[in-house]
């Protein structure tokens, strides 16, 4: 291969692997892994029932006591300690306030050329409003898309908004715009299964959502109404269903549906996430995606199969650094083309104070096709308000 | 013929006398003591935390008593030191005792089981039990099931036997005036699972 062709193959590697960069996605900072604690669902400590963004009082709490390598009294408090006050007290009594401030230095190299990134993945701010079962929520700021934005400006805006009913303990109901809920829920920046289960970047959709939670299961469909800015995204609905084992493992399987005139996307996944003692977890996750051509059966998509696998496994070395590893596998079948890609690699998560986090990975990329590898790294910065 | 006993065959047949004594004891009315070892009997409980059905795994604390076994039945007087307990969280453990159990006031819960029949000398499985539990100073009932085996003592422990199981119930928090406990917004489910493992030594 050339260098000019590797260069550009480097490129698109690049653009693919970063397009699920956590910023852009309500994951974002969501922990399945504290199945470990004995955290089933994520509802404890975050605002969405999907987990990531805004953090309860308990799951601020949480922060400093399990998650911190050290913090000191009220340190975790939103806006770093600037909205005052005490949980639950005066005005958050009725207001939730966080953020996050995001950028990532990545670098990847192949034989014969390398590529560094600075990247600014967000500034968003999350305001949630409560009263009683009422919940309404908020997330805006400057959000500069990087490789995506052909301008390469920063851009405002409101990137979701969501009002949800809590109905009874078991019953919830949430309506606006927000990611899918599909399968383990990982934040992980490069995870090849967020593509399918579409959790990517701007994979924000109009939603109604019913979740139900007991003991046993929890259970949550949602209409995907697509995206009112964008006509082009197809519509469909989405299913996730998980139960525990034991006190520190859930196991699961997610549906999606999207369809459009074009054609009809159909996604299933199971997951599982797992402690295996109070340090050490395990989050695995297996997608199968098929594409069927509704207008011309002989589009080169037609008959389509992609899957995505993920598997992680860390280890909590001491209170606020996790060391883990990380294998996926991404296979596309039929169509015009077969490639498979395989990625290994292993990373250290820090959280030396609550607001905090740095995440630093290193790995390789396998593209079967060509027998080419690429090596990757990258080390993100992260303050959440 | 000839009898080749080595040591195993010796620890059973002191197993077998030992019990048939102690079966022969119990049977003629004799009662036989069993002392809690506390630094290997931990208590724990299992409680769920709303919303997200979180599991609150409280332990720590360690059961104290004696136990006697008269006429083919078990009884006892036990009672478990809250103070050492913990769930993880620190602030939460602040909370839970100083708020809820308020340890300061009433350190201890008591748990006095109502007299039980065993196989005599050869304990069993999940046998159902009843007693009362006292916390805060409020006695209820509270039945549950209990597995115990008995074994010979160790070399050099004067042949006392030890008693060793498990024993599990739930109760209601709503029996006891501890309140409707709640931290920042996560509040703890009525019911809780209690366990109890439990090392006991005869005592002569």
């Amino acid at each position: 291969m050339n260098s000019a062709a590797t260069s550009v193959s480097l490129k698109i590697f690049l653009a693919v692997s970063f397009a699920g960069m956590p910023g852009f996605c309500s994951t974002a900072f969501a922990f399945p892994e504290f199945v470990r604690h004995g955290y089933f669902s994520c509802t404890s400590c975050h605002v969405s029932p999907g987990g990531g963004g805004i953090l309860t009082d308990y799951g601020r709490s949480y922060s400093a006591e399990k998650l911190s390598a050290r913090s000191s009294k009220g340190e975790e408090e939103p806006l770093h300690g600037a909205l005052g006050g005490e949980p639950g007290q005066g005005v958050r009594r009725w207001l939730l306030v966080g953020g996050n401030m995001r950028q990532v230095q990545t670098v990847s190299e192949n034989r014969s050329a390398r590529d560094g990134r600075w990247i600014p993945m967000q500034r968003d701010l999350e305001l949630c409003v409560t009263g009683g079962p009422v919940i309404g929520c908020v997330t805006g700021g400057i959000t500069k898309h990087g490789m995506r934005e052909p301008d390469g400006k920063s851009h405002y805006g409101v990137r979701k908004a969501s009002v949800q009913i809590q109905a009874g303990e078991s019953w919830l109901v949430r309506a606006g715009r927000f990611s899918p809920r599909f399968g383990v829920m990982v934040p992980d920046h490069n995870a090849w299964i967020q593509s399918l289960s579409g959790r990517g970047i701007d994979d924000e959709r109009d939603q109604l959502e019913m979740t139900f939670s007991s003991e046993k299961f929890e259970a949550s469909a949602a209409l995907d109404h697509g995206h009112s800015d964008k006509p082009e995204v197809a519509k469909g609905f989405v299913a996730n269903l998980m139960t525990p084992l034991l006190d520190t493992m859930r196991v699961g399987a997610s549906y999606r549906l999207q369809e459009s005139e074009a054609s009809a996307i159909k996604t299933a996944g199971v997951f599982a996430a797992a402690g295996i003692d109070e340090k050490t977890f395990v989050l695995a996750e297996i997608d199968q995606q098929s594409i069927e051509a509704k207008v011309n059966l002989s589009a080169p998509s037609d008959g389509a199969s992609r899957v995505a696998s993920y598997f992680k496994t860390g280890r909590e070395l001491s209170q606020g650094v996790i060391a883990y590893a990380v294998q996926q596998i991404d296979l596309k079948e039929g169509g015009p083309t077969t490639a498979r890609r395989d990625m290994y690699g292993m990373g250290l998560q820090l959280f030396p104070r609550p607001h905090f986090e740095v995440d630093g990975f290193v790995g390789k990329v396998l593209s079967r096709s060509d027998f080419a590898y690429v090596n990757t790294a990258w080390l993100l910065f992260h303050d959440y308000l | 013929m000839k009898f080749m006993v080595n040591n195993k065959g010796i620890r059973f047949l002191t197993m077998v006398v030992g019990l048939a004594v102690a079966a022969t004891a119990t049977q003629n009315g004799f009662a036989v003591t069993f002392e809690v070892n506390s630094g290997s009997s931990p208590v724990e409980f299992l409680a769920t935390g709303k919303p997200g059905f979180l599991k609150i795994k409280g332990e720590g604390a360690k059961l104290k008593g004696r136990a006697e076994i008269k006429s083919g039945s078990l009884a006892g007087d036990f009672s478990v030191d809250l103070i050492p307990l913990k769930t993880g969280i620190d602030l939460r453990d602040e909370h839970m005792k100083e708020r809820y159990l308020e340890t300061g006031m009433f350190p201890e819960a008591k748990l006095v089981l109502d007299p039980v029949k065993i196989a005599e000398g050869q304990g069993g499985r999940d046998i159902p039990f009843t007693g009362k539990l006292s916390i805060k100073g409020k006695e209820n009932p509270v039945k549950g099931n209990v597995s115990v085996d008995f074994a010979p003592g160790a070399a050099g422990s004067s042949g006392s036997r030890i008693a060793k199981g498990t024993a599990r119930f739930s109760l209601k928090i709503a029996d006891y005036p501890i309140g409707v406990p709640s931290h920042l917004g996560v509040t703890v489910a009525d019911s809780v699972d209690v366990s109890v493992q439990f090392v006991a030594t005869e005592s002569r």
